[in-house]
Order: C-alpha cells, then structure tokens, then sequence
C-alpha cells in the first residue's frame, strides 16, 4: 500500500464531476422553465425590431382619419389610435427605440462604471475613497430626477435622456465591481499571480474580472429593466422620445387622454413594457443561479444507492444509551433527477456518561449523522428512513417546536470554529444567560450569576470581568471555553461535539479536551465528537465509529479499532496518520480519494481503494461481527488483524 | 543559497481616532537561518508565531522593517528591474485549495499563466509544457480543460504544484500547504514533494503547524514562537531529542492514535497549569515563552535569550540550557 501509482491512483479513481462547467451552466439554466421563456422572448425582441418593419401593412406613422380609436379587428390587429394609425405597427416601430435607447444607456453605465469600480476596489487607497464619495453623491439623488434636471438643460430628447440615466446607473455598476473586487483580491489566487511575477493590469483583468462577470451579468439584466421603465417613464411625461416617434412611453401617454372613449388603446403598449421588464427580471434571476458556483455540483440523474434494509445487528445496551440511531439513511433531493443519499444505514448508539468517537474524512456522512440527529439538516435534506432515539424519544418524528425544546436543553452543541458560532453584537454574559433564561425560566439575574460561574468553572481567568466582553476579545482557546459554557448551560445529557478542537492550536487544544473530561466525569454527561483527528479519538472516547462513504465501516470499543484496526480503511488511516517517529522512505498512503455520493461503487464502497480487494467485494455487505463488541465491514472481517499494515 | 539573517517584519496597526494609539505589531523579530540547494527547511509554530509572515516575506508580498534576505547573493531588496528572475527561482504554494486557484480560469490557463508570462509561450507550445507538468504530478492531460471546482482537495493541491514547478524554481514555499487536506491525501502530497524534490533538485520552506507531518519531509527545522526562533536544528535531533520547553511541549501535545498511549500523555498533560498564546500585539517581556513554561526562573521574565549553539548544527534560545 505504500508504492506510489500516481498516475494510476487518478486515472483509476479519477470521478470528478462528469459535467464540465459550461454543461452544469446550460443544465441548471434549462431548469428554470420562465427564464428559458424569457430569454426566448427577449432574443425574438431585436428580431421584431429589426425585421418587423418589412411585414406591416401600415405605415407606423400614416394618418388615417376613416379609422380612429378602433378596436382590434382583422385590419388592424391592435386596433388604432386618435389619428388612425395602426397600433400593431406603431408598436413593432416602438419595440426598436426601446431596445435602442436601452442598450445606449446600460452600455453608458458599464463602460464608464464597471473598469472603474475594479479599479478603484483593486487599489483602494485615497483614489477609492475620493471616487466613492462621487458615487455616494450621486446616489443621493434620484436616477430619474438626475436625469430631468440634464434633460431641462439639454432639452429633451431620447439620446440625452439615455445619456443621463446611462451616468445615474453607472453608480451601481462602479458599486457592484468594486465591492467584488475588494472581495476577491483577498484570494490566495492573487497571490499566488503576483508570486508568478504577472503584471497588475494582468491581475486586473485576467484574474479579477472573470470571476466577477457572473455579477456584473445578472446586474446588466436588471438595468436594462430599469432602463425600459425610465423611458417609458420620461416618454410619458414627453422628455424622451417626441411624437410623432412612436415609443411605447408616447403610446401610453397619448392613451391616457383617450382612457375613457377607447380604454383598449393603452392595453397593447401597457402589456409590452411588462413583459419585457419581467423578462428581463426572470432572465436574470435564472442566471444568477445558474452562473453561482457550486463546488462539487452533484449531476442529475442520480442513481439511487439501494441498499435494502440490511438491518444490523441490534445494538447491546439500548437500554442504557442516552442516544441510540438505528438505520438511519439520509437523502438529498436534487435539482433534478432522484434524491441523493449520503448517509445508508448508519445505526450506534451513545451509552449513558461515555464519549463515542464519530470518525471519518471529509464526505464520509459524519456531519450529515450529527445534522440528523439534531434536526438541523439543511432543507432539501431529511432521514428517508431509520429511527433516532434520544432519552425515550424518537426524534426524526419530532415537530420543530419539540425539537427546539430538546436542542440546547437536553442536547448541547460545540462546533468547529468558535468565532463565528457566537454573536459578535453581545457581551459572553449575554449569551449565556439568554439560552439559560429561555430553557430554564428563572430570572435574569440569576441566569447572569450562572453564567459567571460556568465562565469561571470553564476556565476563564477573571470570569467576573471577562464576562461583560464581547467574542473578538477572547482568544480562539478562550472563545472555544465560552462556547462550551453556552452549550452546558442548561445541563445537557448530550453533549455534540462537531471537531471541536480542529481550528485550535495544538497546545491549546489537549486543554480544551481536558475540560471536556473533567466536565463529563462531573456531570456525567455523554458526549458525540465528530472528528477526522484519530489522535484525538484516542484521547478522549471509550467508543469509535468509522464512517466512510455515508456507511459505518467499523465500529466498537475504542482500543480494538485502533489498536486492532479490522477494516482495510481504518488501517489505511492509522498507516497514513504523520506521528512523530523517525522517517523512513515514503508514507504509507491510501491511493485516490473518498469518492462523492454519487459516485460510490456497488458492494464494499471502499473496494476500488482496498489492497486486499476481491471480486466478492463487489457484492453489497453487511457489517460482520468478527468479536461481541466489534463490527466491521469487510469480508476479511474474520481474518486476525495487522495483516493490512 | 538562501540566507536569511536577522529578518523583521512589523505590522503597523492603528487606533483611536486619526490613529493616535497606533504601535507596531512585531510579526517577524530578528530571524536567521539558510536553506541549500535540494533541502528542506521546516518552519514549525502555532498562530501568531510569524512563520507565514516569514514566507510572505520572502515572496515580496509584505514589507520588510530591516534585515536581509539574500537568494544565490543577491540581496532581494536591490532587484529593481530583475524581478522577474527573482520570481522564476522562488515560488510557492498556499494553504487552501479552495482560494488557490482562480476559480474562472481552466487549468491550462492556472498552470500555464507562468509560462506566458516569463517565456511568452502559447498555444501549442504551452499547452506541451502543461500536459508534461501534469502527467508529473499525476494528473492526466484531460484535465486541461476543466476548471478548479471540478477537483477534489487534493487534485486542486496537485495543480498548485504543477504552477509552482512551471518555472523550475530553485525552492518552493509551501505555506501550509496541506493542512486542509484530509489524512489520506496529505500523505498523498507529501510523497508528491518528496518525490518531486529527488527528481528536479528542489528546496523547500516547509511551513507548517503540525510538527509531525513536517518532521517526514524536513532535513532541518526551525521552531517559532513570537516572531522569533526558539529552536533549530537537524529535523530527527529536534523531534527525538528537543532541548527548547517550547519544542518539548508542541511535541507532547501531538495527539497520537494510540489509546493506551495517548491515556499517559493526557495525564501528564493535566498536570501542566492552563495557559494561554499571548497575543503578538502584547509580547512578555524576556522570553517570549516564559508565561507557559513550566520551567521558567525569574532570569527568563527579564532578560531575552539568545540563540546559542548547543549541539552540532542545532541553535537553542533557552536560559535553562549550558
């Protein structure tokens, strides 16, 4: 296992998404049936307004006075308006200025808002703040009324009324592309540019302006919309386009006088400004979410993993488990196509006052199990099968008030990053008299009292004062111990613990799992931790559970799965875990990659990576049993431990 | 060939209104050590220890307060218009493999970028000199036209390398360069530089938090704490056989996988009192690392040590040390 096949291990285990990113762009677009719709609508616009003209019967502008204020007949399809002109025509003519007098004012906006704003976000300094307090100025003022006030000076006319708006809008072009540049030129992309020795200009516009097209796109959309209104608007009020110009702004104004011998005469432009400014709106929103990045987009259709319901063995000691999960499968639904599952058959159990080690790479479902168990699934997720029981009760049936009681009040949660799971509006007291205050009904008061004293008892030094401060004044150890007091406020019999130490400091971390200890031998408590740290499973739990592909894979007493590994891929982690001893050649390595969930093989999920895999791995697999307390799953499950280092 | 002596970096922060409370933050204080040709130099420390500023340093992306930094002689502050030399001999790779590569370009184009820019290769050319890049860290040639979010953590780490060796450097920084990786890849990409480092001559400024991951693949290590060295020496001496408490510490602190193991490490570890990171910005005075050494006399709160010499080829800044 520890040859290096480089080229092999990729070309063999190589799954990345099939569709490459132009395709998941098409896919995800097509999915929105309106904006599909929409943009249909919107290519065949230019089409009428460049063509339209050579199939009228009526000249947009021929005066028939035998035929005025007609409704819609054979003749005239639309009618015709107070000088007999055909309404049909008149709108063909009109749908031309529209998009011509749109495109002047949203290309305006763009050419002199976007290269600026990039700029302007990229360098920053005296030169952002001088052009932001232009653009702030600007914006201050109404775009429509900015450009009344250039129209009074220039006098009216279409190409001066889309010059003014074009230099309103561009405020929010220069916002948009500064706003994302100043956000991606954090990126270690950009460093890693400017290491290659590329130029700024390079950077500018090779680097930061092809991630921020997605934006600019969606924004360009939205202007043409406001664009379409405006000149409607200033047509109807006669600044832009003057009669006998057809505009759809003039139609409707000229309509507004003949509103009550011919109401109809207002209808057609009416419906043509609000379908072209809703096309542009739903166009848009389905770029928008076409064009976000997803990084591991799942492709439809999914192939559905069934397992059946090979139902494992019973778990010993129910009885006396604070949280038991029998076959618990989780799913996804998709876009498109099937729901995903990323958690199959997953069953263990927390006893009471012991800490079980939840384990597995990222992708392995571990999160996901906690997430279940806590209610917290994201939207389009949710346990298609299995039970939870927690205390007496079955949680995956549970309405989201019950469980709202039980979180934070019975089960306490701990997760990754201190920092962002707290609020940074409000002193640490704050936030711990608050959960106590709303599960427990004393006093404030007294829940202040309590909250020093859990701050004291989880090892903050000055409690009394360190309490009155707010989150980004604690350390990442320090934030990490209010975060604990938080979760044991209310005296939970279950603590989740999802990699509580990953984004501390080595040093800092064995204290946070110290407190974790001593907390538990005093309270009695039983604890879930999520990690990926094998080291850290050795510390701290009397159980391990190895997931790997949304399955357990082995699962029992802490000291027989890591020191008598069973499973292929829990050996293969312990093999390739960098401990301090003296180096010998390469690592030992497990070749390619946890697959993604819709990409795992049939039978063993771990087989194509396995060393010692066989054409019966193939074959779906059921957790074996090799000792009364050790499950594995693998079909050398039997077979004496060791052989696979 | 690269020798770095007495090298500072300090943040200037301002406070308060018009920046009247501004003071510097001492990143980087005072520095050395050399790296030759086809070695690995590690740099070891928790957050706040400057060992990323170190490598940003180097790499020209912050300033420097004094010192000097000298590649095969040159002193990387006299450059001016041989900049780009300078970027052809030194590149690097960074820690997320998310961030790492521009999202909106295909890979062609990520590791091809440097080829144009110090080469003026294109087209047919480049692309030649791409797929040999890839095929070298074991990617295959159909991957030229995908874009990053296409890959894995460790494909997207492969790429990062395959930029980094476009030039042929002489030495690669590599800032954390898998911490973000799940186990199993890192020993993937570890072997990677390894082998890469036998078969093109590379050195390498291994920054890292987890002494273990950088004592597989450094010939020398440098401990940090504060902005300054406490130990450095040959990567087996420092790991087997560390002379600085600091050193001693990081290392018991190491979580192993092995229960029975790891039961007396945690007793011994619970005899130790808590204690904190200081933060950069208020240093202790004397040793820098006196507030958590268990060892520490009064000498040690007053009086800064100096990096001396206590056994061939290895430095220790330690009062408790003769």
């Amino acid at each position: 296992m520890s040859i290096v096949r480089l080229v092999d291990d990729v070309a063999t285990y190589d799954d990345v998404s099939p569709l490459t990113a132009q395709q998941r762009f098409t896919r995800t677009f097509l999915q929105h049936r309106l904006s599909v719709i929409s943009a249909a609508y919107l290519l065949l616009l230019p089409m009428v307004a460049l063509f339209g003209e050579y199939f009228l019967v009526h000249d947009p502008i021929e005066v028939d006075l035998a035929h005025v204020l007609e409704g819609p007949s054979a003749e005239h399809l639309l009618g015709t308006d107070h000088l007999g002109r055909s309404t049909l025509s008149r709108l063909v003519v009109a749908t031309g200025v529209a998009l011509k007098a749109a495109a002047l004012a949203v290309g305006i906006a763009i050419v002199l808002g976007a290269p600026l704003g990039l700029l302007s976000g990229y360098f920053g300094g005296w030169w952002d703040r001088t052009a932001m307090r232009i653009v702030e100025a600007i914006i201050a003022l109404p775009g429509l009324l900015v450009a009344i006030a250039i129209l009074a000076i220039l006098g009216p006319s279409l190409t001066n009324a889309m010059i003014a708006l074009g230099l309103a809008i561009s405020t929010a072009f220069f916002r948009l592309m500064r706003g994302a540049a100043i956000e991606v030129k954090e990126e270690l992309y950009i460093d890693a540019a400017r290491v290659s020795g590329a130029s700024t200009l390079r950077i500018v516009f090779r680097h930061v302006l092809p991630n921020v097209t997605g934006p600019l796109t969606v924004q360009t959309t939205l202007a043409f919309s406001q664009v379409l209104l405006a000149e409607a608007g200033l047509s109807f009020i006669g600044l832009g386009v003057q009669p006998p110009e057809a505009s759809w702004g003039v139609m409707l104004s000229v309509a507004q006088n003949y509103i009550y011998q011919h109401p109809f005469m207002a209808v057609p432009p009416g419906i043509m400004i609000m379908l072209t400014v809703l096309a542009f709106n739903l166009f848009g929103d389905g770029l928008r979410d076409a064009l976000a990045r997803v990084d591991t987009s799942p492709p439809a259709p999914v192939r559905k993993t069934k397992t059946g319901r090979t139902s494992s063995t019973p778990n010993e000691g129910n009885r006396t488990s604070v949280l038991s999960i029998e076959n618990l499968h989780v799913q996804f639904r998709q876009p498109a196509g099937e729901d995903l599952e990323v958690v199959t058959d997953v069953s263990f159990s927390v006893p009471a006052g012991r800490t079980v080690g939840l384990v597995g790479e990222s992708g392995c479902g571990k999160s996901v199990t906690a997430m279940a168990i806590m209610g917290l699934l994201p939207d389009n997720g949710h346990a298609s099968d299995g039970v939870i029981y927690f205390a007496g009760r079955e949680l995956t049936s549970l309405s989201e008030t019950a469980l709202n009681q039980i979180r934070g009040e019975e089960i306490g949660m701990i997760f990754q990053g201190p920092m962002s799971s707290l609020n940074p509006a409000f002193t640490v007291k704050n936030q711990i008299a608050e959960t106590i205050c709303r599960h427990k009904g004393i006093t404030w008061r007294d829940a202040e009292k309590r909250a020093i004293a859990l701050l004291e008892r989880v090892g903050i030094p000055d409690a009394n004062a360190r309490a009155n401060d707010y989150p980004h004044q604690f350390s990442g150890g320090m934030a990490q111990r209010v975060m604990i007091a938080i979760a044991l406020s209310c005296e939970p019999r279950l603590l989740i613990a999802d990699e509580p130490t990953t984004a501390l400091d080595v040093t800092i971390q064995g204290q946070v799992l110290d407190l974790l200890t001593s907390l538990q031998q005093e309270r009695g408590m039983s604890i879930l931790l999520i990690t990926h740290d094998l080291g850290v499973v050795a510390d701290m739990c009397d159980e391990a559970v190895v997931m790997y592909a949304g399955q357990v894979v082995e699962q029992g007493p802490v000291n027989d799965v890591l020191l008598e590994a069973r499973h292929p891929y829990t050996a293969g982690l312990l093999a390739s875990m960098p401990r301090n001893e003296v180096r010998s050649g390469k690592l030992p390595q497990i070749p390619g990659r946890v697959p993604p969930a819709w990409a795992w093989p049939a039978g063993c999920r771990f087989h194509p990576r396995c060393p010692h895999a066989t054409e019966r791995c193939k074959l779906p697999i059921d957790l074996q049993q090799p000792d009364p307390h050790h499950q594995v799953r693998c079909i050398l499950a039997g077979k004496p431990p060791g052989g696979n280092h | 060939m690269l020798t770095v002596e007495d090298l500072r970096v300090y943040f200037h922060v301002k406070r308060g209104l018009m920046g009247r409370r501004s003071y510097d933050v001492r990143a980087v204080d005072g520095v050395s050590f050399g790296l030759a040709h086809g070695q690995t130099l590690g740099l070891v420390g928790e957050s706040g220890s400057g060992k990323s500023t170190i490598g940003r340093a180097l790499l020209r992306l912050v300033g420097i307060h004094s010192g000097t930094i000298q590649l095969n002689g040159t002193d990387v502050r006299e450059l001016r218009g041989r900049m780009l030399d300078f970027r052809r001999d030194l590149q690097a790779i960074f820690q997320d493999p998310y961030s790492l590569l521009n999202p909106s370009m295909i890979v062609a184009d990520i590791v091809g970028e440097p080829l144009t820019i110090h080469y003026g290769l294109k087209g047919r050319q480049r692309d030649e000199r791409v797929a040999q890049l890839l095929d070298q860290v074991g990617l295959a040639t159909y991957h030229m036209e995908r874009y990053p979010s296409e890959f894995s953590g460790g494909q997207r780490q492969r790429i990062a390398v395959a930029r980094a060796i476009a030039l042929e450097p002489q030495i690669i920084i590599c800032d954390e360069a898998i911490s973000a990786l799940d186990v199993s890849t890192q020993s993937q990409v570890i072997n990677l530089l390894k082998e890469l480092q036998e078969r093109l001559g590379l050195a390498y400024l291994f920054i890292a938090h987890d002494l273990a991951v950088v004592r597989h693949i450094s010939d020398q290590i440098a401990v940090l704490y504060l902005g300054r060295i406490m130990e450095m020496g040959p990567a087996e001496l420092i790991c087997s056989a560390p002379r600085h408490p600091y050193t001693q510490l990081l290392i018991s602190a190491i979580p192993v996988a092995d229960p029975i193991e790891q039961k007396k490490r945690k007793a011994a570890r619970s005899q130790l009192p808590p204690s904190e990171l200081p933060s950069a910005t208020n240093p202790p005075d004397g040793c820098p690392f006196h507030t958590r050494c268990p060892q520490a006399v009064s000498r040690c709160r007053n009086e800064v040590p100096l990096p001396r010499q206590v056994r061939p080829g290895e430095i220790v800044a330690c009062h408790l040390i003769d």
